[in-house]
């Protein structure tokens, strides 16, 4: 194929999309002009340059096309939806022929007859009698055109300029004049005879031209081999800074490296960037397609068409998309007379939703449709046999609706021509997860429905912790690393807990599943944690699914490189990648969430009701509080503090000097007694007393209160005037409350040799 | 090049069947490698183990800024494990390259077709489907593997079927 030809397909495509995008707006403003003169440009062009490569087929419709859509310029045909359901039909029909001329070269045999028909139907009645008068009566006309303009289609489209007058075969000499005198200068002679306004087109196409001396077409392929060079590059500088840590004459040199390297991989990714409305532009198109098919009447919005995606990942989510918005069609929002019926506007609302969460791109797809009932997938899902009856039982809300994505699995009740045989979602999760990505769907009954995908601004390099297990390197992807959790040897044979075999850990007070990585990789191990050496538990949130994962140590967070891996590497399904690390080494990239699954990890109602509960506040300043009366006087702890709430007789509590202590579990607390509790419990030995104990850095303290009240959420007090935030003072249940300082109570006299680190919780790195 | 004056006049006799192969030592026996299907040879690797990997995977190597499967073809014929640095001959095959992992990697031989003869009828059936018959050399056999069929993707579809 030669360039001219490329070019040629290339721009030709860019036309119809936006050819697409504008016929689906002209639906809902008809009357707007510059839609129509874009429209008009784009087929105007292809059957120009057409006509100048000689591919005759494409031309003939592209012409009858523009007939029709000259026509809609001037006025004289309104454009109704069976208008624009013919120009969409020209579309596909353009499309195709230049698929085809793009596969084989040249263009295929086949009749466009009954389209061109259809096109020629649509244009004004008086017209077309007018024009077959012409065709009929003058054939002096035909004649001479044929004569000076060899290969234009046999039925111009008729001249504005002449349209006004009566008689038409009169007028013929006049006609034919111009064209002669346009032919040698352009390949389209009677285009230019015929439509006055091409020379305004011309000019308003110029600011664009002006546009496109500033940027480049660029090859893919290019960009591509340009992305894995950078990544080698970035691999290079790990292991040149590495190298160089300790060389204090190579500090400059190996910082410049640094900095020039993460320079020019942000603009080569940049480079791969594109808008998210190139794919939300089809959108438009598909919706019109499936409402009228399914008889729904839909609106769409489209929201954060600018935010931007890299090339590949926008390829890869192009079908995710349309599978998810055919579902929202179908299966989402109603038909007209049940919304009207359920007091709904029968008009549903479709929204896409694009915007750039930190280093991810999520989109959204919600309708305000039926939802989906999360009893009727359980039943649904039992029936196809995707889970058992047992296990589908234990599954909370937002699992149920997780299984959506099962392959095999719809709750259509029959198989339309649009979706219902359940492979949609399926191909949506594995698409989406695919290219790293994770999408989770959340509806309420009656509401509507919201898909969000969570899409990776970049596959090629990700942020990750290295950690150590049977002696080899693993990556782990800091998405879904929430924090980390260390436990020194002295704690090692306390610190898990077990039932039946499944070990598990108090993370402020609730149980989290744990999963060795050494038995997971070398399965037989004996598994527990080491007494001789600091053990970390990676706390790793797989689409809500929380585990903490044990690793023998930590290195560095480092930038990786992804390198794919075999298919055979692949099918162990618990590593996503590899990548070289800074020292060389070799290192595999853990995948939580395929973990998760294969240990057993789902999500806890404890994470469900913390979530809702979390849904239900907006501040993210807000903390969590344990409120407690201390001698009828209401205080608060800060509940992340929090280790364990005793109920103990007095009798426990000793006495070093005047300083109350506690033993607790080999400890000794200084217990905190501000209200006086103790010394009022001092005359009765039997007395109940209630002890909070905390953690204040890396010691315990206990705090004796005389009730427990409540766990809430309060937001911080500031000072009227200089907008400080205040210090222990808090707002809860609307009483101003002070919040126990921990750190202000003093430390036991004799302290030292006593265990006191107890466990470190760090927060991951972002 | 103890082939070398062997090679040369069987090259002198028949020209047009003569091939190129990269002999390669594992344990005892002199294996060979059409060369066409090598990209390239690396030298003592240490390939870092994948575990739970299938058996046949020797593991990873870092190679032009890709990560290679490799296969042990000590595993493949049923032999213990080398401890210590192996060679690693880069193969292209339809699903990308992989790296084979060999005791050490000797010269390049040009052998003839007259010297070709098939599988053994006695091979017993897994290594019937790794080796492609052999060349009578001087000093013993060479015995011919075929790149295709030791394509880590191959032996996984193998395994599971």
């Amino acid at each position: 194929m030669d360039d001219l030809t490329r070019e040629f397909l290339i721009e030709s495509q860019e036309g119809l999309d936006r050819m697409e995008r504008c016929l689906t707006e002209l639906e809902e403003r008809p009357q707007d002009t510059g839609l129509l003169a874009d429209i008009f440009r784009s087929v105007h062009t292809i059957k120009g340059t057409t006509g100048f490569l000689g591919f005759k087929r494409l031309e003939k419709l592209a012409h009858a096309g523009e007939n029709l859509l000259g026509q809609l310029r001037d006025g004289k045909v309104t454009a109704t939806a069976e208008v624009i359901t013919a120009l969409l039909k020209l579309l596909d029909g353009l499309r195709e022929m230049l698929k085809t001329i793009e596969a084989q070269g040249g263009e295929s045999a086949g009749d466009d007859s009954a389209l061109i028909a259809r096109l020629e139907e649509l244009q004004a009645p008086a017209q077309q009698a007018r024009v077959k008068a012409v065709a009929a009566g003058a054939g002096v006309v035909e004649a001479a055109k044929a004569a000076v303009a060899p290969g234009s289609p046999a039925v111009a489209p008729p001249p504005p300029v002449v349209s006004s007058s009566a008689s038409a075969a009169g007028f013929a000499p006049s006609e034919a004049k111009p064209v002669p005198a346009a032919a040698p200068a352009t390949s389209e002679p009677a285009e230019v005879a015929t439509d006055v306004s091409a020379v305004a087109e011309a000019g308003r196409a110029r600011p664009q031209g002006g546009a496109a001396e500033s940027t480049l077409r660029v090859d893919v392929a290019l960009l591509n081999r340009m992305m894995n060079l950078v990544g080698e590059l970035v691999l290079t500088r790990n292991q040149v800074l590495q190298a160089t840590a300790s060389d204090p004459n190579m500090t400059l040199l190996s910082r410049r490296l640094d900095m020039v390297t993460a320079d020019l991989r942000e603009s080569v990714m940049k480079a791969r960037m594109q808008p998210v409305s190139n794919v939300f532009s089809k959108m438009p198109r598909l919706v019109r397609d499936l409402t009228h098919t399914l008889g729904r009447r839909a609106r769409l919005v489209m929201e954060g068409q600018e935010t931007e995606l890299d090339k590949s990942l926008l390829e890869a989510i192009k079908d995710p998309l349309t599978h998810a918005v055919r579902n929202s069609l179908d299966h989402g929002i109603e038909p007209p007379d049940v919304r009207q019926a359920a007091g709904k506007d029968p008009e549903g609302v479709l929204t896409l939703r694009a915007l750039q969460e930190g280093s991810h791109v999520v989109i959204e797809i919600s309708d305000d449709g039926a939802g989906i009932s999360p009893e009727k997938i359980r039943a649904k899902a039992i029936e196809r046999g995707l889970v058992s009856a047992e296990r589908a039982a234990l599954l909370v809300e937002r699992e149920l609706l997780q299984l959506i994505f099962l392959p095999g699995f719809s709750t259509a009740a029959q198989v339309t021509s649009v979706s219902g045989r359940g492979v949609g979602m399926d191909v949506v999760r594995t698409n989406v997860e695919k290219i790293g990505g994770k999408v989770e769907v959340d509806s309420r009954p009656g509401k509507g429905t919201t898909m969000r995908m969570r899409i990776p601004l970049t596959l090629a390099i990700i942020p990750a912790l290295i950690v150590r297990s049977i002696d080899q390197s693993f990556a782990l992807p800091q998405a879904a690393l929430s924090e980390l959790v260390h436990i020194p040897p002295e704690q090692a044979a306390a610190a898990i807990e077990w039932i039946e075999g499944a070990p598990l850990y108090r993370l402020r007070g609730n149980l989290l599943p744990l999963v060795f990585l050494d038995r997971l990789l070398r399965p037989g191990r004996e598994c527990g944690l080491s007494a001789e050496r600091d053990n970390f538990i990676a706390v790793l949130d797989a689409d809500g699914r929380r585990f903490g994962l044990i690793v023998d140590s930590l290195a560095d967070p480092e930038e990786i490189v992804v390198k794919p891996l075999s298919s055979v590497l692949k099918d162990i399904g618990l590593f996503s990648g590899a990548t070289v690390l800074g020292n060389a080494d070799l290192a595999l990239i853990l995948d939580p969430g395929s973990i998760a699954v294969k240990t057993g990890v789902t999500m806890s109602r404890a994470e469900e009701a913390a979530q809702a509960a979390e849904e239900g506040e907006v501040d993210a300043s807000r903390m969590r509080y344990l409120v407690v009366e201390v001698a009828s006087r209401q205080a608060a702890v800060p509940l992340g503090d929090v280790l364990r709430i005793e109920q103990l007789p007095f009798s426990r509590i000793e006495y070093i000097g005047y300083r109350p202590v506690l033993n607790f579990e080999g400890q000794l607390l200084p217990v905190e007694d501000s209200g006086g509790i103790l010394a009022a419990a001092q005359a009765d030995p039997e007395a109940q007393i209630i002890v909070v104990v905390c953690r204040d850095g890396n010691r315990h303290v206990g705090i004796a209160v005389s009730h427990v009240l409540d766990v809430t959420t309060g937001a911080d007090l500031f000072e009227a005037g200089t907008g400080a935030r205040t210090e222990g003072v808090t707002l809860l249940k609307e009483r101003v409350t002070g919040v126990v300082d921990l750190g202000g109570v003093p430390a036991l006299p004799a302290t030292e040799g006593a265990p006191q680190d107890w466990q470190r919780t760090a927060e991951a790195m972002a | 090049m103890t082939t070398g004056t062997g090679a040369v006049q069987q090259r002198k006799q028949k020209n047009e069947a003569l091939a190129e192969v990269c002999s390669v030592r594992v344990g005892k026996t002199l294996y060979g490698v059409p060369i066409q299907h090598i990209l390239e040879i690396v030298g003592s690797a240490h390939p870092q183990p994948i575990p739970l990997a299938p058996g046949y995977v020797g593991g990873l190597i870092h190679y032009r800024g890709d990560v290679l499967t490799t296969v042990s073809l000590r595993y493949l014929l049923e032999m213990p494990p080398q401890e210590g640095k192996q060679d690693i001959l880069v193969l292209e095959s339809v699903n990308g390259c992989f790296g084979l992992l060999v005791d050490s990697v000797g010269e390049v031989l040009t052998v003839s077709a007259v010297d070709y003869e098939p599988n053994p009828s006695t091979l017993d059936e897994r290594r019937r489907a790794l080796l492609a018959g052999a060349y009578k050399l001087k000093e013993g056999l060479l015995v011919m593997l075929d790149p295709e069929r030791l394509d880590p993707a191959r032996l996984g579809e193998a395994k599971a079927a």
